[in-house]
């Protein structure tokens, strides 16, 4: 604090730094002091970045336009990827595809420990790295209660167990909104995110056992926790950094359940006998995500098939801006759309895809295209307003010179204590605004700014700021709410938040020194 | 403005994506305008987007 009052005192700029922070606040404010939607409070913090950067950082007409236009590209890249990853997750959850594998699971074994980590680690991230959107905690939460679990725990359990998963999960949409925001390819921001998700993915596993039997459950479970969480994190490493990465969170819940089921059986209690296990139904379950896999396996790695869907291109050239403050931004492209490779494309394809094969093997009740629709309209469309404002608000911001100034003032402020600070920044914009990737699209910038300006990796910044913002998003009250709500938890979310807050801190903590030592290496 | 609030409430969903697009196709369509220079296109552009954000904030 000492250091930002002199770094104010020297340039004159506190109130250019507390203007530019308020955009940022008043969203925070809206959605956790007035419980606003982000759709709402998105809107306010939009005009407020709108009315701060017309009035005191001086931007003009020809920025505005091209700022705004540029968001609407990058608002395109985001959205497309939500809609369809949710329409997917919808055509199977309809067939009754998920409840195929709800039913299968438990029976597996009757260890409590190995249930919890099966089902609330390894299938709560499958979850995630399908759908997100809070579907792991409100599928599992009732599948553990059934099982003899505490209502707590049931809620506890997957809230934890699918963290690790969330920014490759939802099929990509938090880490393709860093991508969006920062400018910065797969290339760079992968393998470091990876890296991070992957360590805490096994954390994560211990801490699944742990709170279920507590150090007993833990000492028995070390084994196949470090088994699988080792092949879950180098399935989400392989695939993020072979530029997959929007399948990372699927192909890693898949191998975890490729490794796990039969690790479970192996270490059942032999009195146990094994129910047959429905293997037809599994397949057809997940043949839409089968279709997926396969078709971003073919684009990216057979030769000509990408250059080939590449020649259709969305996206302008941006000319360089300056505002009335001397603020610029040099010229470039903006974000553009490859609408055929597109991951939203190979998205809506599977979700054809899989509609027809369920439909084929007679797995649809009538309407049930209609009530595809009409749900993922439901879910998707009031987060489509709050993201395209947040966007908005961020590339304002950005133009104006405004994340420009924050960022020199956290840099002077923190200075090389920044690393520790950085995941807490992604978890406090994640628990204010209830998903990681709102909180990538709210702060990567400034994440990224201010590592440049301090000279440390952007990529371990932005791969802290993610994994911060992915653990952060599950202790999000909407989130808890949601979750209380499918295990009769109703009105006793403070307790769900005391079991829940301590690890959560304690895997930042983690985040915090691994980023330090990433950053000392390298 | 009660009957504008009761229709809001009705059909949230079509409200929603009315309002999406308001933020999404001027940008489509009036860029090109806005990009040859023309101070009224930008301005148009510019005062569809910011009433669509408006009027995001009351849903």
């Amino acid at each position: 604090m000492l250091q930002l009052w002199l770094y104010f005192n020297q340039t004159n700029k506190a109130h250019m730094f507390i203007l530019s922070l308020s955009p940022i606040l008043i969203i925070l404010i809206l959605m956790v002091g007035f419980r606003w939607k982000a759709s709402r409070a998105g809107g306010a913090g939009y005009l407020a970045a709108l009315l701060i950067a017309w009035i005191w950082f001086k931007i003009n007409l020809p920025t505005l336009a091209y700022a705004h236009a540029k968001s609407v590209f990058l608002i395109m890249d985001v959205l497309l990827i939500i809609w369809t990853a949710f329409l997917l997750y919808r055509v199977v959850a309809e067939a009754g595809g998920i409840e195929v594998l709800s039913k299968t699971l438990p029976h597996l074994t009757r260890d409590k420990g190995l249930q919890a980590l099966l089902i609330g680690w390894i299938f709560a991230s499958f979850l995630q790295g399908v759908g997100g959107f809070g579907v792991p905690t409100a599928v599992i939460a009732p599948i553990l209660v059934g099982l003899g679990f505490s209502p707590l725990l049931a809620v506890v359990i997957p809230s934890l167990g699918h963290t690790w998963a969330v920014t490759f999960g939802s099929l990509g949409a938090s880490f393709n909104a860093m991508m969006a925001v920062t400018g910065l390819g797969w290339e760079i921001l992968a393998g470091p995110a990876a890296i991070f998700l992957g360590i805490t993915g096994l954390f994560v596993g211990s801490s699944v056992a742990l709170v279920t039997g507590g150090w007993k459950a833990l000492s028995r479970l070390w084994l196949p926790i470090v088994i699988i969480g080792v092949c879950m994190s180098a399935a989400q490493y392989l695939t993020v950094t072979l530029g997959l990465w929007n399948i990372g969170g699927l192909m890693g819940g898949t191998a975890g359940l490729l490794v796990g089921i039969p690790l479970a059986w192996v270490l059942r209690d032999n009195h146990q006998p094994l129910r047959d296990f429905p293997w037809r139904d599994l397949l057809i379950s997940l043949a839409g995500y089968g279709v997926l896999v396969g078709l971003t396996l073919v684009i990216q790695l057979v030769p000509g098939v990408k250059p080939f869907l590449s020649q259709v291109r969305i996206g302008f050239d941006f000319p360089a801006t300056t505002t009335g403050a001397g603020f610029v931004v040099p010229a470039g492209p903006g974000r553009q759309l490859y609408i055929l490779r597109h991951a939203g494309m190979i998205l809506l394809i599977s979700s054809l895809a899989a509609y027809l094969i369920f439909r084929a093997a007679g797995w649809y009740q009538d309407g049930a295209l209609g009530r595809i629709l009409k749900s993922t309209g439901q879910r998707v469309i009031s987060s489509s307003v709050g993201i395209t404002s947040i966007v908005m608000m961020a590339v304002i911001m950005g133009h104006a010179g405004m994340t420009d100034t924050l960022a020199q003032g956290f840099s002077s402020a923190i200075g090389w204590f920044y690393p520790a600070v950085s995941p807490w920044i992604g978890a406090l914009g994640a628990v204010m605004t209830g998903s990681n990737a709102n909180s990538n699209l709210v702060f990567s910038a400034l994440q990224q700014r201010t590592a440049e300006i301090l000279g440390l990796p952007a990529a371990f910044i932005l791969a802290a700021q993610t994994t911060g913002g992915a653990l952060g998003s599950v202790a999000a009250p909407t989130k808890v709410i949601v979750g209380a709500s499918t295990a009769g938890m109703e009105g006793k979310e403070g307790e769900i938040m005391r079991k829940l807050l301590p690890v959560i801190c304690i895997l930042l903590l983690l985040i915090s020194l691994m980023t330090f030592v990433a950053v000392i290496i390298l | 403005m009660k009957n504008i609030i009761q229709l809001i409430r009705s059909y949230p969903i079509r409200v929603y994506l009315i309002l999406f697009f308001l933020l999404i196709i001027p940008a489509l369509i009036l860029y090109p305008l806005a990009e040859s220079g023309s101070q009224v296109g930008m301005g148009l552009f510019l005062v569809l987007i910011i009433l669509a954000n408006i009027a995001a904030m009351f849903c």
